[in-house]
């Protein structure tokens, strides 16, 4: 009997440490399962990411350029926003399935999901902090000294539990339950443009946005020109590599229709700019760009499809808004 | 009296091959002094030069491996006990570097992370230096784990050893300081840690 409950019990565990990877889709690249995440670290990771203690002067958090109504993505901003009205150099991406990246950054300069919140932590035009900085300043609020106690049975915090927090939290935004999900498992039917808009999707631009995420994970130049006044080489940057010139991050296309504005620049304000470069690019040095020659019909289409990839329980889901426990009075 | 014997036990058999192993920088056969002026030969790239900061990793590669980070500003001997210590590494290896967050000498707050790319710095020599009357002052941050730029580099050592030095002569003397600022992954940085790895020696 005994045995029979542990049989039962196990098969629980697995049960809900597979929950969390949607039906069909890889296996991610950071450790999704109960085994490594954990409800307190996950909770401490959502309190720091809508907390402005993170930048140098406590008036930006994450959640400054990520709000969750529009994917985690910064809506009519072209490029980061941070401390002192400053400016940077790329437009704030969308945040969702990062547990299945390989690297982060429109360069891909980052290699870890945990390693990620430390660049703009203490990017002079993003936070403007400093790890060290902040970890004073965390260690003297009890609240958060308690609050890692409870995540890592440790009231001494540190750099490396900030930053597992933030990332374990920022594992557990994934969006699969878009009206694509439902069509692809058979509870819900594309309308007849979204149908035709799926086909010259498969066709025209999955080599490089590949379900269900949606992305490749890879690099590439689409063909947009430099801005002469950002001068901003992508890849590049971290390898130095010529080769590596003007390529960037393949973004995912979930969400797109809240994800505006486009590119690493945000210089495209929606998603029929996006598809009227594509058409009118003239030889592009990426061969996979060649083929995408789009009627104007087609163009709807293709929107209508894209829209599809909204996923509306990811955009509300309140598991993943600002948490009411930071109103509280600060000792 | 039971476990005074078995603690006797422990310390006569069970550490057998433990060795402490003593890490510390010099320039020649002095003890480093942060912020002194040290004259170097004259067919070097600088006249004289002082450091104001000197922070290495080293992996130690045993049974458990082991890393240390020595930061002269805070204390001038590093020891650490190893059991069958194989070889000794500049830096941290490049399976370390992609494994996220760590915790100990290899948490990212303390300094030796860069923050705008992914990736420890291996080591940080900082200061001053005259050439032809001449002040400029020098930033090395050497670091990067993937190829074309990795610069973990394998430390020779004699046979028999307690104590691995870093001398500083050695790499004033070989390394170029006509670039002064050298602060990321690249080719500049690569022959820089192949100088650093060279200027060490264990006795």
């Amino acid at each position: 009997m005994k045995w029979l409950a542990l049989f039962l019990f196990s098969a629980v565990a697995v049960v809900q440490s597979s929950q969390r990877i949607p039906k069909n889709w890889p296996t991610p690249v950071y450790d999704i399962s109960d085994d490594n995440l954990k409800v307190e670290k996950i909770h401490l990771g959502r309190l720091l990411f809508y907390d402005p203690i993170l930048s140098r002067d406590g008036t930006i958090s994450c959640s400054s350029c990520h709000s969750l109504y529009n994917a985690f993505a910064h809506t009519d901003h072209a490029l980061s926003h941070g401390i002192d009205d400053r400016i940077g150099r790329r437009n704030a991406p969308a945040l969702m399935n990062l547990a299945w990246m390989s690297s982060f950054m429109w360069d891909g300069a980052i290699n870890h999901l945990d390693m990620q919140a430390l660049a703009p932590i203490t990017h002079v035009d993003e936070m403007g902090s400093s790890l060290p900085d902040l970890i004073d300043k965390l260690r003297g609020r009890g609240f958060y000294r308690k609050k890692f106690f409870e995540a890592f049975g440790d009231s001494t915090i540190t750099g490396q539990h900030l930053l597992i927090a933030i990332a374990q939290f920022s594992s557990t935004l994934i969006s699969a339950d878009s009206k694509y999900d439902k069509v692809m498992q058979g509870s819900d039917a594309f309308s007849d443009a979204e149908e035709r808009g799926f086909a010259l999707f498969s066709r025209l631009c999955a080599d490089c946005h590949i379900p269900p995420l949606f992305t490749s994970n890879d690099f590439a130049s689409n063909g947009i020109p430099i801005d002469s006044s950002l001068m901003d080489m992508g890849k590049m940057e971290v390898t130095t590599n010529p080769a590596d010139s003007l390529l960037f991050k393949i973004p995912t296309l979930r969400n797109v229709e809240f994800t505006y504005p486009y590119m690493h620049d945000g210089r495209f304000k929606s998603l029929y700019d996006v598809l009227d470069h594509y058409n009118d690019l003239k030889k592009p040095k990426d061969k996979r760009l060649e083929k995408i020659q789009l009627a104007e019909n087609e163009r709807v289409e293709l929107v209508a499809f894209m829209l599809t990839l909204t996923d509306r329980e990811f955009l509300f889901n309140q598991k993943f808004a600002f948490p009411k426990e930071l109103l509280q009075p600060r000792e | 009296m039971k476990h005074l014997l078995f603690i006797a036990f422990i310390f006569l058999f069970g550490l057998g091959n433990a060795q402490d192993v003593k890490i510390t920088a010099g320039f020649g056969d002095a003890e480093l002094k942060l912020n002194q002026a040290y004259s170097l030969n004259s067919n070097s790239s600088a006249d004289s030069l002082e450091f104001s900061s000197v922070k290495f990793f080293l992996s130690l590669v045993a049974d458990v491996n082991e890393y240390v980070l020595f930061d002269a500003h805070r204390s001038s001997i590093s020891t650490v006990q190893m059991n069958e210590l194989r070889s000794v590494y500049l830096g941290i290896d490049s399976t370390t570097n992609v494994s996220g967050a760590l915790g100990g000498v290899l948490d990212p707050s303390l300094g030796m992370y860069w923050s705008w790319q992914s990736g420890y710095i291996n080591a940080k020599l900082e200061g001053v230096f005259w050439k032809d009357g001449l002040r400029s002052e020098f930033q090395f941050h050497l670091g990067g784990y993937a190829n074309p730029f990795n610069s973990f580099r394998e430390i020779k050592l004699v046979e028999r050893f307690s104590t691995v030095i870093l001398d500083l002569a050695v790499f004033s003397e070989m390394a170029d300081f006509s670039i002064p600022k050298v602060m990321r992954p690249s080719e500049l940085g690569n022959n820089l840690s192949d100088c650093l790895s060279l200027s060490f020696r264990s006795e």
